[in-house]
């Protein structure tokens, strides 16, 4: 119960709309069921002279009743179009009231999942499925918006139709009606079982398409392997055979679809025959022609929307998992629930006081009381081996990740008071791996830039590099990033995203080894930039390159997860270590190299 | 006689924006011509379908007239109640045939154009795959191909059934009652011209919808692939609006299409009522003699008549959907034939295929073995007219030696692999493999002796020992453990539980990508090939599979010609002859150490590259 409360609780914010359109589930069939009495009425009491009930209002009976032979008739028809063209525009409506609960159901859900997502922490997005959570986002909310707005109203209105054509069909004659009722366990039975198969059968038919449409994904990405190979054959033997199965599957599928509508359209009609039957029969106890046309017409309000309940029940269950599936996302906490308030002037003073982090799922501490102080206006590099916690310790500084004891503080605010984007406003930190929005390389740039000009942009990418690969592109600047436009290599993005970072002017920069990416002159040229800039600027570089790091004012060398040593070059390389090692490495290699290249001269 | 009915609708002519193109509707219909005896199945069944349709208000009305007109025969009861069941039995067996039929005719349509698309895919050229999108290939053989047959099938079914009721329900009324007919007649092509009309916005209004939500897919993909580059950049609250707004276009967009489709159904139904008041009106009149004698008709007449009306309008409205779902269908099959009709750029000339076989029927009895000479006698190549990659390019190498291609992205390294393969051929200049020309021997000639490793592995989902014999379909287990040990890939392999059974998962994400390069080569090694060709790996690996990686690129080029495009400088010390290329010219030749004397580019290359790299595996240990 508590499970379908989930899927209910979508429904929540809308919930006036869904009473309307439950409310016009019940009007529909109820206005419908009166257009046969309109018809009968002309065969009872104006073709005819009988005195068959009709349950029209009494109002309109006595209406037309003033009016005898063909005026009367045409009176009628006036009145039925009237009233049809009145139903027109309730269909109408609750076509668009539908539409319309249907699509905020969606943008409430679309909103909620998209914001909660972005909030969801570091971690989270590190280690969770991608393609399964676009799954969760896309097609597990389609079947809830679906249920709600489509599948829920039907129910109302199958009950509401079944009911009003009983009641009409009873103001007849209630013993056509109890038979025409007496067959409907068996529609809603048939339709039941019919569905779960299907059901169970849809997957199988689903899962062999995915199937043949890896294979077919395999084959063309792979077209270079294929041919080089020359296994053309092999691929169209294998894709062949994929999409057999997939057909064969298919169409047994669609057989059973055939045995069953067959059988429920030729059920139908049987139940038809048997109404007609009794009708006849009563036919000669005074049934009029009015009554039988009329019975007749109410068949169909009885038995063909019930033959839909079948599904409805069992796409219940599918609703129910999806929803289930959607509020386990959302259960998750999002990361500013743990939130600072202050908003202090960050100016690069930052303090480490013994520092350690674990891993959650580990129980080993990553690194252990690690303190350090980085004053304003210092480059900093950080050097050590890699899965030593260097880029750990960057994120840590943004809070996308927590450390466990310990404290870091931002002049004198420790970081845990502080507001985590005001944080990240003034602490940019370009990731390892960059992600490049699907926008173009213009506003890839300019994005997190407030007051962006052309200039500025330009600029940044000059002094990133990329602006001569940029200008290279057939539309230079406009060209798309990604699936749509240009592909760009590694390099290209992690100096698209150095440029995007640079815009921004914030005065704490952290590189996440993101400066190995480009190669020595454009690092260097990137360092120089910084120099220049007008507003201080305190820099983090994390790097493998002994070149850059040599030029830091302070470098911080860590091993075995505590820091080894503090300090310049010129110390550092002085003292045995890890850091006099990797120098002597560099130097011993350049000069190893360059006799190398003049011995063989 | 569908396409009569396009021809007569005056509407279509109008719009003109998208002809119907007889051709492609042509090469469709052969395809559901194939299984002859299931189209006849569906005419059949769609025909009794219309018949049992047209009967079923006929029996009504003449019960009407049997037992409640001025002298009922009950006697007659059972007959009409037999009659009725009977219909009801026919009704399943139809419907029965036809679903099935039809799903049968969808099935096979989508597989058959999926089968022979596939197949031309294999044909196609390299230049056709670098050309077009993967995912435009594919949407052609999966959304397209579902699409068309749906459309094809369905369509005949509705189209048939729709034409035989109405013209059935015509005739019945023309018998029965001409004048009355008429008035049916006269309001068809406005009812029929109103459905079409807004069938055809409906469909676009909802191909926008589907435009709007692939984009809504796509921001969600970036919210989640993007998340942490957002949040160091602090932009959820761009991203949010962004997204809000995509969300409340798709609102609108969705809004717009509901609509539109919400106001079809009740114009259908005023429209079949105001038939119905008219026929009402005046077959009441018939029937209660306001005409005169002469114009006189039953009640059951007037009560088939109405029902008739009431039946004539679903078919129309049917119709007006099918032809407007076949015009969006005929976008989806020019798109499919546009690509089988694609012709391959490289192919063996006839007089080739005659004495080296097709690459279905090789007839590897012709084939000389392949030693492994190479040649390049001023080639010059180029991918889009006015952009030369490759100008006037010589190279002559004996069997066995190993070429390194050096230079940056874009110099025409690739190129000169790429002809060297024969995935491109030369725009001028020849390629002569053991002294002659390699078009004169076949395609598959070449590829069964060749040797490839790409850049990024490709592995094929299925177990590690299939992507290994993949070069060889028919290697032993031994053959196969044997390539994996040359290039030392048997080591991580026989520690897997599963061993060389075990699954790499799609494209081998199972699987690290230094394990499936690994795999790579063993496969590439397998069957023995005498010209390799590597496209050295770009991505990081770790420092202990690199060294493993080394190995094996050694073992793979011993005693064999093999091309190197190296983007480690470390890895092709070794090599018989590097080429540095820049700009489509080779501006330095030799090896490793003459190379570093002249003290140009190479030198600077290897320089910046070796120490850094050096070093960076100092830490990386």
């Amino acid at each position: 119960m508590k499970k379908v409360g989930k899927l209910f609780n979508w429904l929540k914010p809308s919930i006036w709309l869904f009473i309307l359109v439950s409310l016009l589930s019940i009007v529909l069939p109820l206005t419908y069921s009166y257009v046969p009495q309109f018809i009968k009425y002309v065969f009872d009491h104006v073709l005819d002279s009988t005195s068959a009930p009709n349950t029209l209002p009494i109002f309109i009976q006595n209406f037309f009743s003033q009016y005898a032979g063909l005026k009367c008739v045409i009176i009628i028809s006036i009145v039925l179009l009237i009233f049809q063209i009145l139903r027109g525009i309730l269909l109408f409506v609750n076509g668009c009231v539908k539409g319309r609960l249907s699509e905020n159901i969606a943008f409430d859900m679309r909103n909620k999942l998209y914001r909660h997502i972005q909030n969801l922490s570091y971690s989270y997005h590190n280690t969770v499925d991608a393609g399964d959570l676009i799954q969760r986002c896309t097609s597990d909310l389609e079947t809830i918006k679906s249920f709600i707005s489509r599948q829920l109203p039907e129910l109302f209105y199958i009950f509401a139709s079944l009911i009003i054509g009983a009641i009409q069909m009873a103001s007849i004659d209630y013993r056509i009606m109890l038979v025409t009722l007496i067959c409907l366990p068996i529609t809603v039975g048939a339709g039941m079982i019919f569905f779960k198969i299907v059901n169970r059968k849809f997957e199988v038919v689903e899962e062999l398409e995915s199937d043949m449409t890896s294979i077919l994904q395999e084959g063309v990405n792979g077209v270079r392997v294929v041919k080089a190979f020359a296994k053309e054959k092999y691929e169209i033997d294998k894709f062949t055979k994929s999409s057999e199965k997939f057909r064969d599957e298919n169409y047994s599928l669609s057989k059973i679809m055939a045995l069953y509508w067959g059988f429920s359209d030729g059920f139908v009609n049987l139940q038809y025959a048997i109404t007609i039957g009794f009708c006849i029969y009563f036919a000669k106890n005074g049934l009029s022609a009015g009554d039988m046309i009329a019975c007749v017409s109410y068949i169909s309000m009885l038995v063909y929307p019930i033959r839909n309940l079948g599904r409805i029940i069992s796409d219940f269950g599918k609703s129910t998992v999806a929803a289930c599936r959607i509020d386990e996302i959302l259960k998750i906490k999002d990361e500013y629930e743990v939130n600072g308030t202050q908003k202090p002037e960050i100016n690069g003073d930052i303090t480490f006081d013994n520092v350690s982090f674990k891993f959650n799922d580990s129980d080993k501490y990553l690194f252990k009381n690690v303190s350090f102080k980085i004053n304003s206006g210092e480059t900093v590099a950080i050097v050590g081996k890699t899965g030593t916690g260097k880029s750990t310790l960057a994120n840590i500084l943004v809070r996308m990740l927590e450390f466990d004891s310990g404290s870091i503080r931002f002049g004198d605010v420790d970081i845990k008071d502080i507001d985590k984007h005001w944080l990240r406003e003034h602490v940019g930190i370009i990731l390892q791996d960059p992600f490049l929005y699907q926008k173009s390389i213009y506003d890839n740039i300019a994005i997190a830039c407030k007051n962006v000009t052309k200039e500025k942009v330009f600029q940044a990418a000059k002094v990133a590099s990329i602006h001569d690969d940029i200008i290279s592109f057939d539309e230079g600047y406009d060209t798309l990033v990604g699936e749509k436009g240009v592909t760009l290599s590694g390099g290209q993005k992690q100096r698209v995203a150095i440029s995007r970072m640079l815009i921004l002017n914030k005065p704490i920069m952290i590189f996440d080894d993101s400066l190995s990416a480009v190669d020595t002159r454009t690092d260097l040229q990137i360092r120089n930039a910084l120099k220049l800039r007008e507003e201080k600027l305190t820099s983090i570089i994390i790097t493998h390159r002994i070149t850059t790091a040599k030029e830091a004012d302070k470098i911080i060398v860590i091993e075995d997860g505590k820091i080894a040593k503090i300090g310049t070059h010129a110390e550092l390389s002085k003292v045995d270590g890890l850091y006099k090692a990797l120098w002597d490495i560099q130097g011993a290699l350049e000069e190893d190299f360059l006799n190398n290249a003049n011995g063989d001269k | 006689m569908r396409q009569a009915h396009l021809k007569n609708n005056p509407v279509k002519r109008q719009e003109n924006n998208d002809k119907i193109d007889f051709k492609v509707w042509k090469k469709i219909f052969k395809l559901i011509f194939k299984s002859k005896k299931n189209v006849i199945f569906i005419i059949i069944s769609m025909l009794a379908l219309s018949i049992l349709d047209i009967t079923f208000p006929l029996l009504s009305s003449k019960a009407l007239d049997v037992f409640f007109g001025d002298n009922p025969q009950y006697d007659l009861m059972w007959w009409f109640i037999s009659a009725y069941v009977v219909i009801a039995f026919l009704y399943a067996i139809t419907i029965y045939t036809f679903i099935k039929r039809a799903s049968y005719i969808e099935a096979e349509v989508a597989h058959e154009i999926r089968e022979e698309a596939f197949v031309h895919l294999q044909d196609l050229s390299l230049s056709y795959y670098d050309k077009n999108a993967a995912g435009w290939i594919m949407a052609r053989l999966t959304s397209d191909s579902r699409k068309l047959a749906e459309i094809i099938s369905w369509g005949i079914v509705d189209m048939i059934w729709g034409i035989a009721t109405m013209l059935g329900i015509l005739v019945m009324l023309l018998i029965t009652f001409p004048l009355l007919a008429l008035v049916i007649i006269l309001l068809t092509p406005i009812i029929f011209v109103i459905c079409l009309y807004f069938r055809k916005r409906i469909l676009i209004a909802y191909r926008d919808v589907r435009h709007t939500n692939s984009k809504i897919t796509g921001l969600f993909n970036e919210g989640i692939l993007g998340s942490k580059t957002t949040k160091t950049l602090v932009l959820e609250d761009v991203k949010n609006i962004e997204f809000t707004e995509m969300c409340v276009n798709m609102k609108k967009a969705s809004m717009k299409a509901i609509r539109k489709s919400s106001l079809l159904n009740p114009i259908v139904i005023t429209f079949s009522y105001f038939c119905i008041g008219i026929i009402l009106s005046i077959g009441s009149g018939f029937v209660l003699g306001s005409f005169g004698d002469k114009l006189v008709m039953t009640f059951s007449t007037l009560y088939l008549f109405i029902n008739y009306t009431n039946l004539y309008f679903d078919p129309l409205a049917q119709i007006s959907r099918v032809l407007a779902e076949l015009q969006q269908g005929q976008a989806a099959a020019e798109r499919i034939i546009s690509l089988i009709e694609t012709k391959p750029d490289i192919i063996d000339r006839p007089d080739v295929i005659e004495k080296y076989g097709t690459l279905n029927n090789p007839k590897r009895e012709n084939w000389e073995p392949l030693i492994g000479d190479v040649e390049f006698e001023n080639v010059s190549f180029k991918y889009i007219e006015n952009e030369t990659v490759l100008k006037n390019f010589n190279l002559k190498v004996k069997a066995g030696t190993s070429v390194a291609l050096v230079g940056a992205t874009g110099s025409g390294k690739s190129t000169i692999v790429n002809l060297l393969c024969r995935f491109y051929e030369p725009t001028e200049g020849i390629i002569k493999i053991d002294g002659k020309d390699y078009k004169d021997r076949s395609i598959n000639w070449l590829h069964e002796n060749l040797g490839y490793v790409l850049q990024t592995p490709h592995l094929f989902s299925g177990t590690i020992r299939e992507n290994i014999a993949y070069s060889k379909l028919d290697a032993t287990d031994e053959e196969i453990i044997r390539a994996a040990k040359i290039v030392n890939a048997d080591e991580f392999i026989s520690k897997l539980e599963e061993g060389y059974n075990t699954n790499v998962g799609e494209g081998g994400s199972k699987l690290s990508v230094g394990e499936r390069q690994l795999i790579s080569f063993a496969r590439a090694i397998l069957n023995n090939p005498k010209i390799l060709v590597l496209d050295e790996a770009t991505a990081s690996i770790d420092t202990q599979t690199e060294v493993l990686i080394q190995k094996g690129i050694d073992e793979l080029m011993k005693g064999r010609t093999s091309f190197i495009v190296a983007h480690r400088l470390s890895t092709i010390t070794n090599s018989d002859l590097i080429l540095v290329i820049k700009d489509g010219k080779v501006i330095e030749k030799g090896n490793h150490l003459e190379l570093l004397a002249l003290k140009g580019e190479y030198f600077n290359l290897y320089r910046n590259q070796f120490v850094n790299e050096q070093v960076s595996k100092k830490i990386c240990i």
